[in-house]
């Protein structure tokens, strides 16, 4: 492969590109939807992507689905030919931030390959689960179980010497469960997904997971709604890590360009703040075990976790090597794509919030008449979060009362990050994906259980 | 009673990769033990009572650490990987190879457990 993408390298320069890269990937996947208890559908795939990415003032791009000799070199001189064109009519010259070039080949780690596993074994798995979660109780009307596992192999290789392979897994699990008791229906949703491979679906313990969405689905057909109105809340990881990700989003540099977005809040706001001061934010999508990890991005840039909120403030947007240029900072390995096709742009991976010392216990025990929230069941991010929860719970004198059902609330990130605070010592995770045309990117938002002093919910 | 015990466990010795399976009582008594060729039953050193003891050992372990019931127990090597699982007056005892799959082997290992609880139901074995 090395060859051969150096040779098409060459030939870009050749044509007289002031930079050039080349990108493939080959995608392995297996998606499993079972309902009910039946099989709706099993498709294994193989998905070959690249594109060619030329500069010249301004870029040039070529994408295709083979990776042929003479399919990459006519996609060079398609891309050489676009930039031309474009920098004849564009007046603005576009320059990218240097970074030294690399060598390396990142393998697979010590995981479970899920290429090397029968598909009827992933589909016992989740029959078992599924089994497991209508067992629970004949309240249980329906289940909804969508797997998929991936394996992505890339190839990176631009005209300044770099050339990287890298080799990435990913499983992931979605869970819905739906009770009906007479007229009232109540659904829970569970997700669990890591850069890992099917040991995941040991270590997570889907069956688990099953049984007790199972069981607070049942729960919540008994529950009463909470009254709306504004309250101290508590919300539990998955609802810090929607906060998390749509708060990351907005460092991206691409939105802080845009300010007029619904992602553009953070424009022009480095060095203020733009939350309370409890919260530290971070990009992550180095540390194993969260649902996005890679060691280089889409640009061949190393990737490293970069803390974009201190204490409330905004210290850095996440950039691409065109943005960091511009920003005249430094590109950390924050460049992403959905596949080889889409051009990389700086997209946040794991949006961190920081923990703190506190318990959840002391979390909650000053808080006389308020409500903790859990789970995610649908929401829209930007500048504004609206989100609907799964669960709840009364905090009535510093401790939990009776079971609540989901509620909605709304967070205007102008006025309500603000409002936090506390953070607790806890941490887990919310794997995301985000949508692109027909792709998604994989994210992910965590944290630990945070409290707002005031939030608006409705019932 | 051995061949019922047989039938039970068919599940988890056709799995891919599981070499060796042992089922005790909670006293720690051997009642059924299966390995799938003899190679592997002259190589299985492991007594009834190191099985035993290194349950006690983890329950006690996790107690101390604060934990709550230990539902099972995961040993992974390089090459190999062991499950105890304790289910009731159940403990089941899988060795298997890094080919199989974890997951599905937690999940036989304790459905294993689960028909040997009901066909004993609480008596003792």
């Amino acid at each position: 492969m090395k060859d051969l993408l150096e040779k098409i390298i060459e030939n870009a320069v050749g044509l007289g590109a002031e930079y050039a890269d080349v990108r493939i990937q080959r995608i392995y996947s297996n998606t499993i939807r079972i309902v009910n208890g039946r099989i709706e559908r099993t498709i294994p795939s193989v998905e070959l992507t690249a594109s060619i990415r030329v500069l010249k003032g301004v870029w040039g791009i070529s994408s295709l689905t083979s990776i042929s000799e003479d399919d990459l070199l006519g996609a060079v001189n398609k891309a050489f030919k676009m930039a031309k064109t474009g920098a004849e009519r564009i007046p603005e010259t576009i320059k990218i931030k240097e970074v030294k070039p690399v060598e390396d080949k990142v393998k697979l780690g010590e995981i479970q390959d899920p290429r090397e596993v029968p598909i009827e074994e992933k589909m016992e798995i989740i029959l078992e689960c599924d089994n497991a979660a209508r067992s629970v109780d004949t309240r249980i009307i329906r289940t909804d179980y969508s797997y998929s596992d991936n394996v992505t192999e890339k190839y990176f290789c631009n005209s300044e010497g770099s050339y990287i392979e890298e080799i990435i897994p990913f499983t992931e699990l979605r869970i819905v469960v739906v009770a009906r008791e007479g007229e009232v229906i109540q659904q829970t949703i569970g997700r669990i997904a890591a850069s890992a491979g099917q040991e995941l679906m040991a270590y997570a313990d889907p069956l688990e997971v099953s049984e007790r969405l199972a069981r607070d689905t049942v729960k919540l057909l008994s529950a009463k709604s909470p009254s709306p109105g504004k309250y101290p809340v508590v919300v539990d990881n998955g609802i810090t890590g929607l906060i998390a990700l749509s708060t990351g989003l907005m460092t991206s540099a691409q939105f802080a360009s845009m300010p007029e977005s619904e992602l553009g809040a953070f424009a022009g706001k480095l060095g203020q703040k733009v939350c309370s001061e409890v919260i530290t934010l971070t990009d992550d999508p180095t540390s194993s075990g969260l649902p996005v990890v890679f060691h280089y991005d889409e640009e061949g840039v190393p990737a490293r976790p970069v803390n974009v909120i201190e204490n409330g403030v905004l210290r850095t947007y996440i950039h691409s090597r065109e943005t960091a240029y511009r920003f005249e900072t430094e590109p950390l390995g924050h460049s992403r794509a959905p596949n080889a096709l889409f051009q990389p742009k700086p997209i946040v991976s794991n949006a961190i919030i920081k923990s703190s010392d506190l318990s959840f216990e002391e979390l909650i025990e000053n808080i006389r008449e308020g409500v903790y929230l859990r789970g995610v069941v649908g929401a829209t991010i930007g500048r504004i979060i609206q989100c609907k929860t799964m669960m709840g719970y009364r905090i009535v004198d510093g401790e939990l009362g009776e079971p609540l059902r989901g509620a909605t609330f709304v967070v205007d990130a102008s006025k309500d990050l603000f409002n936090i605070d506390a953070v607790a010592n806890d941490f887990d995770i919310l794997p995301l994906r985000l949508i692109e045309g027909d792709r998604f990117y994989p994210v992910s938002g965590g944290g630990p259980h945070i409290r707002f002093k005031e939030l608006k919910i409705g019932g | 009673m051995s061949e019922e015990i047989a039938r039970v466990v068919k599940d988890l010795s056709s799995l891919y990769g599981v070499n060796s399976i042992v089922i005790l009582n909670s006293e720690g008594k051997g009642v059924y033990s299966w390995h799938r060729t003899d190679a592997d039953r002259r190589r299985f050193r492991l007594s009834e009572r190191t099985i035993k003891d290194m349950l006690d050992r983890a329950v006690e372990f996790v107690r101390l650490a604060g934990g709550d019931q230990v539902r099972n127990i995961i040993f992974r090597g390089r090459e190999n990987m062991t499950v105890i699982e304790h289910l009731e007056n159940i403990i089941v005892f899988a060795f298997a190879d890094m080919r199989a799959n974890l997951a599905l082997l937690l999940i036989r290992v304790r459905r294993v457990a689960e028909n040997l609880v009901k066909m004993f139901g609480g008596t003792s074995i």
